[in-house]
């Protein structure tokens, strides 16, 4: 199986994650359209929130109107930059795909993305409290040093007559 | 870096151009002019003695070393 340039599995990855990121943010508006009316809107009989709360099996949903405003606010915020971070990862890792489906590979972009991404990785193990998350944005920043460190030889190769 | 490339002098010297030079040491365009402009960071001996066997010169005909001196990002070197 091909791995890197035109119909290998990177250009596979780049297209699953294009249609992912346009999913996650479609998700992540009607999350915010829904979070809103949870949140904010008084659950009387008959209205959306009251609805939204009668299918909810979750017992959370339910009593979250009733949390002081801070709270809220404190949560949306969580939530919005959980979005953020996930959707940024998203991207960056397209982006990282993107370049190994041109063949670019020991580059200085590439170097930046890894970067970014493990950056970003780390950020997001904070936001979920999940140890795999720190071990690949640990990996991520290896793979970045092996990257710099190979776009280095690359440069020297490429500068070799 | 010190050196500095005399390349473009030998092959006014000899009244050959670039490309016919290149297709000559079975080199690209683009590495030659690499090589020319002092761009390179290593040479290989196998271009090296293709060079002198095409231009019939020495490895110092091409490069001459010259302390203090900087190749600029256009090839023109400057004094530092």
């Amino acid at each position: 199986m091909k791995y890197l340039g035109k119909n290998s599995l990177s250009s596979v990855v780049s297209v699953i994650l294009r249609i992912a990121w346009w999913v996650v943010l479609a998700m992540a508006i009607f999350a915010v359209a829904v979070f809103a009316v949870m949140m904010f809107v008084k659950p009387v009989d008959g209205n959306i929130a009251a609805a939204m709360a009668k299918w909810s099996t979750d017992s959370t949903w339910k009593e979250i109107y009733t949390w002081p405003l801070a709270g809220k606010i404190l949560l949306f915020q969580y939530f919005a930059v959980f979005m953020v971070v996930l959707l940024q990862i998203i991207k960056k890792s397209q982006q990282l795909f993107t370049n190994f489906r041109d063949e670019v590979i020991f580059s200085k972009k590439n170097v930046a993305v890894i970067s970014t991404i493990s950056k970003l990785s780390i950020i997001f193990s904070i936001l979920t409290f999940s140890f795999t998350s720190l071990l690949i944005s640990i990996l991520m920043f290896v793979l970045c040093e092996i990257i710099k460190k190979g776009t280095t030889l690359q440069e020297e190769h490429d500068l070799t007559v | 870096m010190s050196i500095i490339f005399r390349l473009d002098r030998v092959m006014a010297d000899r009244k050959i151009s670039l490309n016919e030079l290149a297709k000559r040491i079975d080199l690209t365009d683009s590495n030659l002019s690499i090589f020319k402009t002092g761009k390179a960071r290593a040479v290989r001996i196998s271009t090296l003695d293709a060079l002198c066997r095409e231009l019939n010169c020495q490895p110092g005909d091409l490069m001459e070393y010259s302390p203090g001196h900087q190749n600029t990002e256009d090839g023109k070197g400057e004094l530092s």
